[in-house]
């Protein structure tokens, strides 16, 4: 076993650990932003360190082309679709967890969020009632 | 012929995100397995100095993949002061202005790495 | 090989927590956040079990996930928001 391979394998063990926070997060944070929040380091992190210790535990050329283009492809797209879910909740009005300082005001968001994100939505809270609309 | 630097001060600033986001990651994950919440949440809209969509879109996805931090929307340049504007969460910050300084401590050094000619003015 | 199999445990426990998100709710947004964690998990299990059997189309397949795999996440954004931007 080379040094190139354990060096590969502590790099995997470390996105794993990086993808337990997360679910960690998941689990027992209390609202959607927190969780989104732990979500989005994850998918970026998480899948960069795991996909790069493959390659360090088996390395050629044309696997390294590949892991960069991952690399990069991943950090970009990954945060743009947490931060899709974050705006989604903060637009349906999803309450925050107690929120110790805040810029944006909750009380008014419906003519707030119109205006501001160009969003004139209904309040209005959980998608999961399944209504006729 | 500031261009020149460019590539390192690209190489230096990925460099030192990649320490961010392991020191973040530990607090977060320390408030994950100690019992209790110990989060103070909050929500700050932030005046950035970027002047293209593609470096708003980057401090946002930046923001989104350090630990603590997330990126909830932008507002389009547009105002008396003609600023790109960012709405961010931040956990484990006491009050507004602590996020605030973090968040330009990233933007400062993100700004210096991606334009050619450097420096975030 | 103690590493890959230590990581892949790691990412099962990833994966059942979102599953369990996904199960739980309460809003649509914890169920579509749940929901990107799962395919991010899956994703990195192709790229273990990948190694572990030394298939040589591993790495095309992460890149195919990384390229198309936030379009789920703002697909179920836009649905949350019933089609409003």
């Amino acid at each position: 076993m080379s040094i190139l391979e354990i060096v590969g394998q502590v790099v995997i063990v470390l996105g794993g650990l990086v993808f337990l926070s997360a679910a960690l997060g998941v689990i027992r944070f209390p609202d959607p932003y927190t969780r989104t929040s732990a979500v989005g380091t994850a998918g970026g992190i998480g899948i960069v360190l795991v996909t790069v210790g493959c390659l360090l535990v088996h390395p050629s050329v044309s696997d390294t082309i590949k892991v960069i283009a991952i690399v990069v492809l991943q950090l970009a797209t990954s945060a743009v679709g947490s931060i899709a879910i974050a705006r989604s909740a903060f637009i349906t009005h999803t309450p925050m967890y107690g929120p110790a300082f805040t810029d944006l005001e909750w009380e008014e968001a419906g003519e707030h969020v119109a205006d501001e994100w160009g969003a004139g939505i209904e309040p209005g809270g959980d998608s999961s009632e399944g209504r006729p609309d | 012929m500031t261009w020149l630097t460019w590539p390192f001060r690209f190489a230096g600033f990925l460099l030192w995100f990649a320490w961010q986001v392991v020191l973040s990651n530990v607090a977060v994950i320390r408030d994950n397995l100690t019992p209790g919440q110990d989060s103070s949440p909050g929500i700050i809209t932030y005046v950035t100095r970027c002047r293209t969509d593609l470096e708003l879109t980057t401090l946002g996805a930046l923001i989104t993949i350090t630990p603590g931090t997330l990126t909830l929307g932008t507002s389009p340049a547009r105002g008396e002061d003609d600023a790109r504007r960012l709405h961010v969460h931040g956990m484990y910050h006491a009050d507004a202005p602590s996020l605030r300084a973090e968040l330009a401590g990233i933007e400062d050094r993100m700004l210096h790495a991606m334009r050619r000619q450097g420096g975030p003015a | 090989m103690i590493g890959i199999d230590i990581g892949l445990a790691l990412l099962l426990i990833a994966c059942l927590a979102s599953t369990y998100r996904m199960v739980k709710g309460p809003t649509g947004a914890d169920r579509a956040v749940a929901a990107d964690l799962l395919l991010f998990g899956i994703v990195g299990i192709i790229a273990l079990i990948g190694l572990k059997v030394a298939s040589p189309a591993r790495f095309d397949i992460v890149l195919v996930a990384s390229v198309v795999g936030f379009l789920g996440a703002l697909s179920l954004a836009r649905t949350i928001t019933r089609g409003h931007r």
